[in-house]
Order: structure tokens, then sequence, then C-alpha cells
């Protein structure tokens, strides 16, 4: 059995392949009562999408196990790609194929690689402690292996979308609810599904969230920065 | 040469109407005016369906109301007091207490978004309207703080 | 042919003539006042008829010429269908 510590909970899990590569950064020394134990069940996932390889599949299933068992301990995973810099996380969700990898890249190049670090590419996880939401990384960071094995608290989580100029307003409204809850699993066991709604609601109400319209230049990173770390905005 | 008149009717006028509807256990859809339940509720595009009002009204619920002047309202339950609600638009800023039982017409038990509905039980309209009265004077402060910047700036 | 889809009914509501569907739900934005003209036609409508006959009953019952009440029913059954009121 190997261990891990993953979002400040420790996580017992026997994988392999890309999920084991990818959780190397995470492992901790062996610990008789982990948080978490992954019960990873590959074969559901493959009965689901049989085009998959069996790598994939236990990629897919560790990850669904972890989440739901996460959601006990006031976290979740957000389909996003984050960011730290200055010791705080930014999130930027939006629909695969947007553009949120591209756009956490511009922070590095504006602000420097060591400034701006990703965090997770993918599904970073964000918890609820003492009323302060925390982004982690996780080894599910998708394709790519880029994830940081780190911990900030979050600043804010912008949707994006694409656009030919750059413009960031705070989000709000019947859509914005439903573009987040598209970006969080939603397990079928009711119970589950309640935790879900209910910490998307904290999270959405505790941490600002905002409308990121974007185009691929270096200042669509700037003006994000700007109104997200609250350099601008406040009397 | 006319047929029908192009006047719309006032909601005072079709009250009963709309009384009768309600107490058969029918549903009532309207469009209603003004902008301030937007973001929810975008005038001429968005319409709601009302349904008679249920013996105990909740918190985020959305009343059709009258005030005694006359006026009918249809906004959001942000608290509930004893026997009174107080009530505010998701637009607005400034509550409005004491509104009673008796001025309660109906409740919005629906939406139109465009063409697609929504039912006030759905999990995502339950969470905004939960976030977006916790959040309300948040996004106010921040659209007075760029306006402020935008003029001293400038 | 035009026939009024099942379910229509006319009521007096406030003193005025207006059309409400029957079903379980009643639009308010969707609701037509009629006047006694409309109401003349009404009749035609529920049964089913057809835009000739309409012109026709016009032209016997009020004082009208043929190109204006052709056009006022083209307008009206255009309203109509508008609101969805008539058979397809």
């Amino acid at each position: 059995m190997s261990y891990y510590r993953i979002a400040d909970l420790t996580v017992q899990m026997d994988t392999y392949g890309r999920t084991k590569e990818q959780a190397a950064l995470y492992a901790c020394p062996p610990c008789p009562n982990p948080d978490i134990r992954i019960q990873s069940e590959p074969e559901r996932v493959k009965a689901a999408y049989p085009r998959l390889s069996d790598e994939e599949c236990e990629y897919l299933a560790s990850g669904s196990s972890f989440y739901r068992q996460l959601l006990d301990f006031d976290g979740m995973m957000l389909h996003s790609s984050a960011v730290i810099m200055d010791g705080k996380a930014y999130l930027f969700t939006a629909d695969s194929g947007t553009g949120k990898s591209t756009h956490t890249r511009l922070w590095q190049q504006v602000f420097g690689d060591d400034r701006a670090r990703i965090l997770n590419d993918d599904k970073p996880a964000v918890r609820l402690v003492d009323g302060v939401w925390y982004a982690y990384g996780t080894p599910w960071s998708g394709k790519a292996p880029t994830s940081t094995n780190a911990c900030a608290s979050v600043a804010g989580i912008a949707i994006i979308e694409r656009a030919p100029e750059n413009s960031i307003h705070p989000a709000g409204g019947l859509e914005t609810v439903q573009m987040l809850l598209r970006q969080v699993n939603k397990p079928n066991d009711p119970r589950l599904r309640g935790r879900v709604l209910e910490l998307l609601d904290d999270l959405m109400t505790r941490v600002p969230v905002w409308k990121l319209q974007c185009n691929m230049d270096p200042e669509a990173a700037r003006v994000a920065y700007a109104a997200m770390s609250g350099a601008i905005g406040c009397e | 040469m006319d047929f029908y008149k192009n006047k719309e009717m006032q909601l005072e006028q079709v009250l009963p109407l709309i009384v009768e509807q309600l107490a058969l256990g029918k549903t009532v859809r309207f469009y209603p005016r003004g902008v301030s339940m937007l973001p929810l509720l975008r005038e001429n595009i968005d319409s709601v369906v009302l349904a008679s009002v249920p013996p105990a009204l909740k918190k985020y619920d959305l009343p059709l109301y009258r005030r005694d002047d006359g006026q009918f309202i249809l906004h959001r339950i942000v608290r509930v007091e004893g026997d009174t609600y107080t009530c505010m638009g998701d637009n607005q800023h400034i509550p409005e207490p004491g509104v009673r039982r008796d001025q309660m017409v109906a409740l919005v038990t629906g939406f139109y978004r465009g063409d697609r509905y929504h039912r006030v039980t759905e999990p995502g309209y339950a969470i905004y309207c939960r976030v977006h009265c916790a959040v309300r004077s948040l996004r106010h402060l921040w659209r007075r703080g760029k306006n402020w910047l935008r003029r001293h700036l400038a | 042919m035009l026939k009024l889809k099942e379910g229509f009914v006319l009521r007096q509501v406030a003193r005025e003539t207006v059309v409400i569907p029957s079903g379980n739900e009643i639009n308010l934005n969707m609701m037509i006042t009629l006047n006694e003209t409309g109401e003349f036609l009404w009749d035609y409508l529920t049964r089913g008829t057809d835009a000739e006959e309409l012109v026709a009953a016009l032209l016997g019952e009020y004082d009208v010429d043929e190109t204006t009440a052709r056009s006022s029913v083209d307008a009206f059954v255009a309203k109509l269908n508008e609101y969805g009121f008539l058979q397809e």
C-alpha cells in the first residue's frame, strides 16, 4: 500500500501507471489511519467509456473515489486551471477547449514562472478549512503532469470566455451557478450530490467569482490579476 | 377596421381573473416589468409562472404582492419576521420590511429564461438565490469602487 | 381553413372581452382584448371559417368597403397566429 498527502489529508492508494507517476509528488510515510482510502473501480469507468485504456480508466476511477470521499472533508475538485501567485490561488474555469491552461500560461509569461506557479491544470482540490477556502494540487492534473504539491487560500475564481478584448466583471446570476455546476462532478448518490451543492453554495458565497472575457495576449493576465487580487475595485 | 384593442391589460384589471385561476389550482404566466429582479428576470425576455400562495412562505421565495397603494411588486423574500416579510429585488439594495401575508397574491413556482423553463426547486436556482443575496453588497461595492476609480484616475 | 384551437374561451374581465385559454396556464401577455367586431368574428372562428367568409360577413354586417375588410381580416388572422390561437 502507498500513502499520499493530498489536500492536507492522508490518502491510501494502490495504483499504477500515470496515476502513480502523477501521485509521486504527494507520497508520504505510511499511516495507520488514513483519512481516505481510494477504492477505485476502473471496470465501471471502462463499462461507460469502453474506448479508454485501462490506465485512463484507473486514473478517472481513482480521481472519482478521491472526489467522493473529499466531500466529507468539506472539499471537492473543480475543473479548472489553478495558478498560485504571492501566496494566493487563482482558479480559471471553463468548458474544455476554452483556454484555461493557455490563460494560466500567460500569467507565467507575464509575472515569471517562479512567481506564478501552476498548482494544477485540470482538477485542483478546494477545501473549506476554518471558514477559508484553500486550493491544493492533486495528482489528477489532466494529461499534462503539471501539478504542484502546494496549498494557498483561494483569492478568486474566474469563468473564462474568449473575446476580442480583455475585460473582467463580477459574475452572478443563474448562468454563473449553472456554469460552475457543470465544472464539478455530481455523484448519483443523493447525499453526496447534496454535499456538492452545499459546498458550491459556500464557495460562491465566500470566494469572489468573476467573468473574464479574454484573448490570448499577455494583457489578459494583467487584467485578470488586477481585479482578482483586489488591486482595483475597492474604495 | 380593428377587431381587438392593442392596449395591454394592467395587473390591477386582471386581478380577479388571476385570483380565480390560482384558486382553481391553475397557473398564471406573465412578463414582469422593470429592472429590479435583474440579473434573473430581464424585461420582455423572461417570464414567471405564478401559483397560489402556500400556507407558509420561506426566505428566498419570490412572491407577487400588492402594496397598500395598489402597486404590484415581484420581489424576493430576504427575511421572515414572525408574520411579516422583508422583500427586496435581486437588483436592489434597500429592503422593504413589513410585507404582510394578506398582501401576497401569488408565488413564483417557475420561470422562463428566454425559452428555457426553470423550476424554483432546481439546485442551480437555489444556489443562485442564496449566493446572490449573500454577495449582493460586495458586488455593489465593487461597482461603486470601479466607478470611483474611473472618476478619479481618468 | 381558419379554426381556433380547442380550449380558448371568451371572458369578461374588467368590462373587457378577453380571449383566454381554458387550460392549466394562462399567459397574461398572450391575452387578446376583443372589441365588438372582434366578438362578431369570434363565433365564425370557433366553428371554423375562411378569410372569404369573414370578409363577406363583415360586408353584410358593417358599413365597410371590401379592401378595408380584407386587409383587416388578414391583420387579425396574423395576430391570432402570432399568439398561437389557430389550428395549423
